[in-house]
Order: C-alpha cells, then sequence, then structure tokens
C-alpha cells in the first residue's frame, strides 16, 4: 500500500466530525465547577475570556488542509460588546458547523470582519485596556497569555495551576516525544523556527596539497620574501642560481585553510536562507628546499579577515534535519603574514629568520557545496557543510593555496542557534 | 469557552474515536481533555494556521494514548497473530478502494481493528509518525510497529472488501 492511500484516508478524516457525545458539555462544566478547582469563581471568568479569544482564533483560522477560502466562506464572526467579566464573543456561524447561532447572537456595538481580523472594543473592566484594540491574530494569541498570567486576580488561580502541574499525568501530556510530530502541517516552520540564526563555525585543513617543483639551487637569503612562484624546470625568474648542475628540489605544500567564523542567517521562506558574517582564515605554505644535506625550510602564515555571503535552498526530510544546497562568495584581505624560515645542514639548524611579510590586495572566493543541520534542541542546530571553492585569480605572484590551486576542498562544522 | 467547544468538539470527538473503542470512554476521555484545553489555554503559542487544533488534537491523543494501558497497547500484541480473527489475513494486501466507502463505516472499521493494530495505523497513516518514533513511543521494536501497521492495513482491507462483498449481495437480494 502506498502513501497516497493514506493520504486519500488522511484527508477524507480531516474534514469529518462525528456527532458530539451527549452530555458532555454539562460534565465539562461540573468538572470546570468542582470545588478542588482552587479560586475557580474568580479565574473562570478570565479562562472563559482566554478561551474566547482562542474561539476567534479557531473561526479565524481554518485547521490543515482545510481550504481558506471555503472556511472563510462558511464562518463569519461579529464580535459584540465586552462585558465586565468577559468578552462576549457572538459568532454567525454556518448550520453545518454548530446549527445555533441564531441563539448566540447579541446586541452589537461593532463587528469584526475576518478579512480585516481586527478585534472589536473591549470594556476597561475586563481588561486592562480601553479603547478599542487592534491586533493581528499573533497579538491576539499573545494576549491569550497576559490575559491568564498578567491580572493579580489571577494569582489564586495559580493554587490550581500548581495542582495540575504537580499531577504527573498531566505533566506527561506536555512532554515528548510527540510534540511536534503531531502538528504535521506546521512541522517544517515550527522546526525551522525564527526567521534569524547566528552561527560559529570552523574548519581545519583536513588536507593539503604538495607539489614538487623547480630543479636547480635557491639560495636561503631568498627566502626572506614569500616565494615567487617557481615553475616546473623554469629557474629564469630567480636571481640567484649556484651550481645548476646540483641536483636539488623543492617540496611546496599549502595546507587547506584553518577557518572560523561568525554569520547570521535569514530565512527568506521554508526553503531559502541568506547568511553573511565575518570570517577568519589563517592560510600555511610550508615550503621544504633540500640539497644534498641542506635542507631550508620556509613557513608562510597568512591570516585572512573576510565578508562571506551565501544563498541556500533547502528542505526537511525530517523534522529533525534540514538538508541544502549553498552557493556563496566571499571577499578576504590579508590582515597579517609571517614568514619564517630555518637553514638545515646535516640536521642541524644553522640559520633562521622570522620577519612579517605583506599579501596585498582582495581576494574573491566563490564556493558551492551542500549542507545538513541536524537540530539539537528547539533552538540550536549543528550543520556540516561540505564544500568546493574557487579562489578568483587576482594578479598575485605569490605562491600560497589561492593561487596554486584554484580550486580546493572545504569542510565547515558549525553551530546555529535560531531565534 | 461553550463556543471553542462547540467549534471543535466534531473533530476532537472524531479523533478521539479513531483511537478508543467504547464511546463511554470517548466521552470520559474527551471531558478530561477539555478541561486540560481550558486549563492549558493561557500556555498555547500561536505558531501559525492550524496550530490551535493541532494543539488542542495533541491533547486528545496522548490522553488516549494514555488510557490504553500498557497491557492494551500494542507491545504486548505481539501475540495477536494467534487470534483466529488474523488468520485469514492475506500475505499480500493491495489498496482497498475507500472511494465509495462512507466515512461513517470506515471510522466503524478502524475501530473494530485490535487496540495495537488500531494505536499503531492511527500514529503512522493518521499523526504521520514514523515507524521508529512509534516504536520509541510504544516501547516496542520497530519491525514490530511496522508488521502491526500491516497487519492494521491488511484487515482493514478486508473489512472493506466484506462490505463491498455485502453490499453486492444485497443488491442481489434486493
Amino acid at each position: 500500500m502506498d502513501t497516497k492511500w493514506d493520504k486519500k484516508l488522511r484527508d477524507r478524516f480531516l474534514v469529518y466530525d462525528s456527532p458530539k457525545p451527549e452530555g458532555l458539555w454539562e460534565d465539562i462544566e461540573k468538572g470546570l465547577e468542582k470545588p478542588g478547582r482552587k479560586g475557580a469563581a474568580i479565574w473562570y471568568p478570565l479562562v472563559a475570556a482566554a478561551a474566547s479569544i482562542a474561539a476567534l482564533l479557531f473561526v479565524a483560522i481554518p485547521r490543515s488542509g482545510v481550504s481558506d477560502k471555503v472556511f472563510v466562506a462558511e464562518n463569519e464572526v461579529v464580535i459584540t460588546n465586552v462585558t465586565e467579566d468577559s468578552i462576549d464573543l457572538s459568532s454567525t456561524i454556518s448550520q453545518e458547523i454548530v446549527g445555533q447561532s441564531n441563539e448566540q447572537v447579541n446586541s452589537q456595538a461593532g463587528s469584526l470582519h475576518r478579512s480585516q481580523r481586527t478585534v472589536a472594543q473591549q470594556s476597561k473592566q475586563s481588561d486592562s485596556q480601553s479603547g478599542s484594540l487592534h491586533h493581528s491574530q499573533k497579538t491576539v494569541a499573545q494576549q491569550i497569555g497576559q490575559t491568564a498570567t498578567t491580572d493579580s486576580e489571577v494569582n489564586n488561580s495559580e493554587v490550581a495551576r500548581d495542582e495540575i502541574e504537580n499531577d504527573k499525568t498531566v505533566k506527561k501530556a506536555f512532554e515528548q516525544p510527540f510534540d511536534n510530530a503531531f502538528q504535521p502541517e506546521s512541522r517544517a516552520k515550527e522546526a525551522q523556527r525564527g526567521k534569524f540564526s547566528v552561527s560559529v563555525y570552523g574548519h581545519s585543513p583536513f588536507g593539503r596539497t604538495t607539489t614538487t617543483q623547480g630543479y636547480g639551487f635557491v639560495q636561503s637569503q631568498k627566502l626572506s620574501d614569500a616565494p615567487t612562484r617557481v615553475a616546473s624546470g623554469d629557474f629564469s625568474s630567480l636571481s640567484q642560481m649556484y651550481a645548476a648542475n646540483t641536483e636539488s628540489s623543492m617540496d611546496v605544500t599549502h595546507f587547506l585553510a584553518f577557518r572560523a567564523g561568525l554569520s547570521a542567517s535569514y530565512s527568506w521562506n521554508d526553503h531559502w536562507v541568506v547568511s553573511s558574517g565575518l570570517q577568519l582564515s589563517l592560510l600555511v605554505s610550508d615550503f621544504v628546499e633540500s640539497s644534498g644535506k641542506v635542507y631550508v625550510t620556509t613557513d608562510n602564515f597568512y591570516l585572512m579577515a573576510g565578508i562571506p555571503l551565501q544563498i541556500q535552498y533547502g528542505w526537511r526530510p525530517a523534522s529533525w534535519i534540514r538538508v541544502y544546497a549553498l552557493g556563496g562568495i566571499a571577499a578576504e584581505t590579508c590582515i597579517d603574514a609571517r614568514t619564517s624560515s630555518s637553514t638545515i645542514f646535516s640536521r642541524k639548524t644553522v640559520s633562521s629568520s622570522d620577519a612579517k611579510t605583506s599579501l596585498p590586495g582582495i581576494w574573491w572566493t566563490a564556493s558551492a557545496g551542500a549542507g545538513a543541520q541536524i537540530a539539537l534542541s528547539e533552538h540550536w542546530g549543528l550543520y556540516f557543510e561540505p564544500s568546493v571553492e574557487y579562489h578568483l585569480p587576482n594578479g598575485s605572484e605569490v605562491d600560497f593555496l589561492y593561487t596554486s590551486r584554484s580550486f580546493s576542498p572545504a569542510l565547515s562544522v558549525g553551530l546555529r542557534y535560531s531565534l | 469557552m461553550k463556543i471553542l467547544y462547540e467549534l471543535s468538539v466534531g473533530y476532537l470527538t472524531s479523533v478521539c474515536k479513531r483511537y478508543i473503542r467504547d464511546d463511554d470512554d470517548v466521552k470520559d476521555l474527551l471531558q478530561e481533555s477539555y478541561l486540560k484545553i481550558f486549563d492549558k489555554i493561557g500556555r498555547f503559542k500561536y505558531m501559525g494556521e492550524g496550530s490551535l487544533i493541532a494543539w488542542m488534537k495533541k491533547i486528545v491523543i496522548n490522553d488516549a494514548l494514555k488510557t490504553l494501558s500498557p497491557k492494551k497497547r500494542a507491545f504486548s500484541l505481539e501475540a495477536l497473530g494467534k487470534r483466529d480473527d488474523c488468520d485469514d489475513i492475506p500475505d499480500e494486501v493491495s489498496d482497498p478502494p475507500l472511494e465509495s466507502v462512507p466515512i461513517e463505516e470506515l471510522l466503524r472499521m478502524i475501530r473494530s481493528l485490535p487496540d495495537g493494530y488500531r494505536t499503531v495505523f492511527n500514529l503512522f497513516v493518521f499523526e504521520e509518525k514514523s515507524h521508529k518514533e512509534i516504536a520509541s513511543f510504544l516501547g516496542i521494536k520497530e519491525n514490530s510497529s511496522a508488521s502491526q501497521l500491516f497487519h492494521a492495513k491488511a484487515m482493514l482491507a478486508k473489512l472493506v472488501q466484506d462490505y463491498y462483498k455485502t453490499r453486492s449481495d444485497g443488491y442481489k437480494m434486493g
């Protein structure tokens, strides 16, 4: 059996209402007025007010899967004057939904048009706010929380709530494991949480590129500067060369970047995310020239500061994971550069030097890859982003990662906090 | 409060009936659930369209699953295969056509499933839980969940076929 059958069954039951059990409401009322519920006489009207506002939301918001237009066409909500103890919510609802619409209508002071989503006037006694109240649905929902918690009279209801809090069975009802999964229609939205998120990430070099270049002899004093590019077999750029017939070689290793960054992301919708931030990259290049018993090692360190810009397109195969394709570009500039070299003869260091150097210019890197973010909690996520970077040439002759290899792999691991 | 009740009771009753067989138990369960809903309404966090009814449904389903005592839950029904009414479940199941079956009849069929089958069936088909999640919640193995679902669908398919057969026999007799 395939999932289409499941969906058909689900869709049929989505819009099906069973006949309500007889006498249920009366039993509920008795339960609400039980002597054990301390402060019931005080908080009951406030809960009634909260529930009425929730009813407004219920009517205004169709259940998932039901066409918004159909639901709107069937319902028209009118809000009357607000009395001292509660908000009287009168609704004119089609017979299919309630069948008691005429009995619910009271005298009207204002009217609510669902398309405008406004709430009519509230009296001063029933709510701490005076005057007319215009809220979006979200703000009205927030009012539900405020109504129940900000009024000092509700303090008495704390006792009732504490009793319920202590009830382990009640407590368990709001615990895992179902939480998000029972809201499949908003699962993706809930898992994504807010529009904004911040993340800290890094990647360490998990590889290097090593080449053996050159055939000849390069004097050590030349190494106080960043070595110029040496094409294999081409020594014409070397200003000094001794004993060309002496075999020598140079091994060049460019480590993939150490990188750490801080980024902020904005979720355009369920799929598109754009992010930017600041990143620091440390690029290390290692040159080892050997000729007989002489080894000259040079290490160049470049600290690059950059601003990345990344766009992601993603989706959620499950509530706990988001996968995405990404593309981006980063502009970097070198903020610190150092070179250190040592000359080793017969395993003894005969000279060493350490000096600042420079790497001018702006370095552009384009990247493309994929990513996966695993939800660790409601707000925190851990993500992995393997990608390939292309370093755009800028005319520099300095031999380091960005100039020696146009393409280099990268793997970022980060922690993201969604607001 | 009554308006919220009136607007939601039909849907929540149908949800509850899918989990609980006995109508008296359904009524008791709905009473408990509504009391919790009204107590906790102040904590409800609006998260978009459908979130309110989904929140209310979650409370009802959690309560329904709690009432299904461990003895009645899916994991205790591993031996269900020994029951007589499972003997004629075919090895392979094809999709039973649902279009012509009235929904009240479908609900009756779902309610007639054994507790374990019905629970797994509801969680998988209606709540769209994975077998891993169902197994974790019910304390059964993942393949047990898959097996229970298969049997549930197979039994349902048979009930639908019997329904069509009864109808066509009725036509013939008429």
